[in-house]
């Protein structure tokens, strides 16, 4: 009940869905729309996932006394706060709920990261070393995209862009083809896995 | 200079948001903290109006009590909230997981194997084409681990990194333009929409 | 302080002082380099690559003012990466409002909703006749990612259910020839992760809708393959990306006014030149220092 059946739904699941691909009879196809209503709002629930990770991690720093509790009040308060008024004045433009996200939630997500702009600089200054020939080859080609992917560098030559395009169509693609197609049958592998429920990862530890 | 509260509550925030880079203080944790709480209210409100209602609430109201099934299925993700109950929420994870991949992997075939390998397969043998398909063999065979990595197996496999470093200096290259991007906006901000400098 | 072969402590150099530069210098040498181009522009013309060009093109192709076509712009990011992505929507949202192509916004993340609504108000300051439910519309959000794109294969109406604020589709006469992909010309997805890889293997692969993306620098040069293979059918590659699509605008007399990308191009020459200028020094400093030792 506590492992076996979610093991079962869950092959059942992907053998059903393995197999409808292969059949476009409008049954299946009527049992394929169902099925992606049902997920959809399946789906809405999930977000309980995020909301128990944020209070247990908070809730539990402010219970403990834990060391900067008091900055744990801070998300709780505004999670309530915003979602309360995104729920009783609506979500339309020009809402409360609206400006919290435009003049709080924005900024301040786009400057939190923002700061990566320094640490790039910075991480560039110390660690790009060229001291091995392949470390030089990226070294290069990083130079060459740097300079000519922005307007200065086609300003002090024309024919850098065309230069920058190939590399972009031909080397560089060649690799990252080759990585695309890894990653194409981890997905196929990691999928089947779960299917034949090989990969458990997703039971958890929780009520063995 | 702007007279709008909101964009000087956007402002300040901004700056003790760079107020890090001086070094860590009080001022950038109330700030990521609040960040943080404003994102999680935000999904909420969205949530309710966007899927809650649209999608449980007014079929119901509607007659259509068929939504209720999926919906129980669904609360089942609250059980985490309970220790002895949190097993629960394998149910729903089952359900999702299962007819995900097995819809996925039908697809995945098509999309990221055959039509990436036939278009691997160019018919011009123009010289950019040939250093293009060797490219894509060589990557390969770096990432093909149940062979050891000597010989002719190694060499393709060394040939196949000089590929890969061309591809991450170009990442790398444009991954800078990203960062600065970032920034430039916030500057963007703070000149314009607050300050009023710049056009 | 390094020492020599003989152990005598020696000062330390230009070389050795540099290598130990503070972090601190770094940062306010970037923040120099952006602040004073704004301030002070250069206005350096910028080239047009050819996956914008692509884009362009598909996007102007789509019928005008036709209620069985439709462009969807599917703004699949959050506030984090916004500025290289929130241009390209502006960009895509002015140039159907300008040919008067009708266009719909979704999201497959929460937060895009909201960015795309940021959008559409940024568009509208330059085209302030368009109205809402007739011209475009911003769908609903909806939970579930790859499931949402293959339900908009089957029927986008039912997908959503409502707009963006909770109101019922039924009162949009946008959407009331819209029925799936087959009204939808293109679509384009406007992402920092992987969810243009979701367009590809289930819209495109499985419903043969053509993907175009606009993606953020990082992920730019993983486009190329899908690009030559034909499943996407026009990339906008980064703030670059952003600005070309601005420029072409305005050479097509689509707009007027200069886009946030474009003005941002004069402090990204500027800072590219500082960091190569960073690398090239730091890189001098290490060979002279691991020469002495």
């Amino acid at each position: 009940m506590k492992r076996t059946f979610p093991l079962v739904i869950c092959f059942g699941g992907g053998i059903i869905f393995i197999i409808q691909f292969f059949i476009p009879h409008p049954v299946s196809k009527a049992i394929y729309d169902e099925a992606l209503n049902w997920l959809i709002i399946v789906s809405v629930f999930a977000f309980a996932i995020a909301l128990e990770s944020l209070f247990r991690v908070h809730g539990t720093k402010i219970k403990r006394r834990k060391p900067g509790w008091g900055f744990s009040v801070i998300p709780l308060v505004a999670c309530i706060t915003v979602g309360a008024f995104g729920i009783i004045q609506g979500v339309r433009e020009g809402t409360v709920f609206m400006k919290v996200f435009h003049y709080i939630t924005v900024p301040m997500s786009a400057t939190v990261f923002s700061l990566l702009a320094f640490y790039m600089a910075s991480a560039a200054f110390r660690a790009f070393r060229a001291t091995t020939t392949r470390a030089t080859v990226l070294l290069i080609v990083a130079f060459l995209v740097m300079f000519g992917r922005v307007p200065i560098g086609p300003f002090v030559w024309k024919g850098l862009p065309d230069i920058i395009e190939w590399i972009f169509m031909y080397p560089s693609m060649a690799a990252t083809r080759g990585i695309a197609l890894g990653v194409g049958l981890g997905i196929i592998g990691t999928s089947l896995k779960i299917i034949l429920g090989i990969e458990k990862g997703w039971l958890g530890g929780g009520g063995k | 200079m702007s007279t709008n509260i909101w964009v000087w509550i956007a402002a300040l925030l901004t700056l003790s948001v760079y107020s890090f880079l001086y070094k860590d203080n009080p001022i950038y944790r109330f700030a990521e903290y609040l960040f943080i709480g404003t994102s999680v209210g935000y999904s909420i409100g969205f949530l309710y109006w966007n899927a809650f209602i649209p999608r449980i609430v007014r079929p119901v109201q509607a007659g259509d009590y068929i939504v209720l099934i999926p919906t129980f299925i669904g609360l089942l993700f609250f059980a985490r909230f309970t220790r002895k109950w949190t097993w629960l929420v394998r149910y729903p994870i089952a359900i999702s997981l299962g007819i995900g991949a097995g819809i996925s992997i039908p697809l995945t075939i098509q999309a990221g194997i055959f039509r990436q390998l036939q278009a691997t397969m160019v018919g011009d043998f123009t010289i950019s084409n040939i250093i293009m398909v060797v490219g894509v063999i060589c990557t390969l065979f770096y990432f093909f681990f149940s062979l050891e990595q000597k010989g002719v197996v190694g060499g393709v496999a060394k040939t196949g990194i000089w590929y890969i470093m061309i591809a991450f200096g170009a990442i790398f290259g444009y991954t800078v333009m990203a960062r600065i991007a970032l920034f430039v906006s916030r500057v963007q901000f703070l000149l314009h929409d607050w300050l009023g400098i710049i056009k | 302080m390094i020492e020599n072969k003989t152990n005598k402590p020696q000062r330390d150099g230009f070389w050795e002082k540099l290598s130990k530069l503070n972090r601190r210098y770094i940062y306010m040498s970037v923040g120099i380099c952006v602040i004073v181009p704004l301030l002070i522009r250069m206005r350096l013309p910028i080239f047009i690559t050819p996956p914008t060009k692509s884009l362009y093109n598909v996007v102007d192709k789509i019928p005008p003012e036709d209620p069985e076509n439709m462009l969807i712009i599917s703004f699949d990011y959050d506030p984090s990466v916004m500025p290289e992505l929130q241009p390209m929507g502006v960009a895509l949202l002015k140039h159907c409002f300008a040919k008067k192509i009708r266009v719909a916004c979704m999201s497959l993340t929460v937060m895009g909703i909201g960015l795309a609504e940021m959008a559409t108000e940024k568009a509208k300051e330059e085209f302030p006749d368009v109205k809402y439910g007739e011209d475009y519309l911003i769908f609903a959000w909806v939970p579930g990612w790859s499931i949402v794109i293959l339900k908009m294969g089957e029927n986008i109406k039912e997908t959503f259910m409502a707009d963006y604020a909770g109101k019922s589709l039924d009162e949009f006469p946008i959407v009331d020839k819209i029925h799936n992909y087959e009204q939808v010309p293109a679509l384009v997805c406007l992402t920092g992760s992987s969810t243009y890889l979701s367009w590809i293997t289930y819209a495109n692969t499985r419903y043969n809708e053509t993907i175009c993306t606009g993606i953020t620098g990082v992920i730019a040069p993983e486009i190329y393959p899908w690009l030559q293979s034909g499943q996407i059918s026009g990339m906008l590659g980064g703030i670059k990306g952003a600005a070309e699509y601005e420029i072409l605008l305005k050479k097509n007399k689509l707009s007027k006014v200069e886009g946030t990308a474009s003005v941002a191009m004069d402090p990204q020459s500027i800072t590219h030149l500082l960091i190569m200028l960073f690398i090239v020094l730091a890189n001098i400093s290490y060979f002279v220092i691991r020469r002495k030792k």
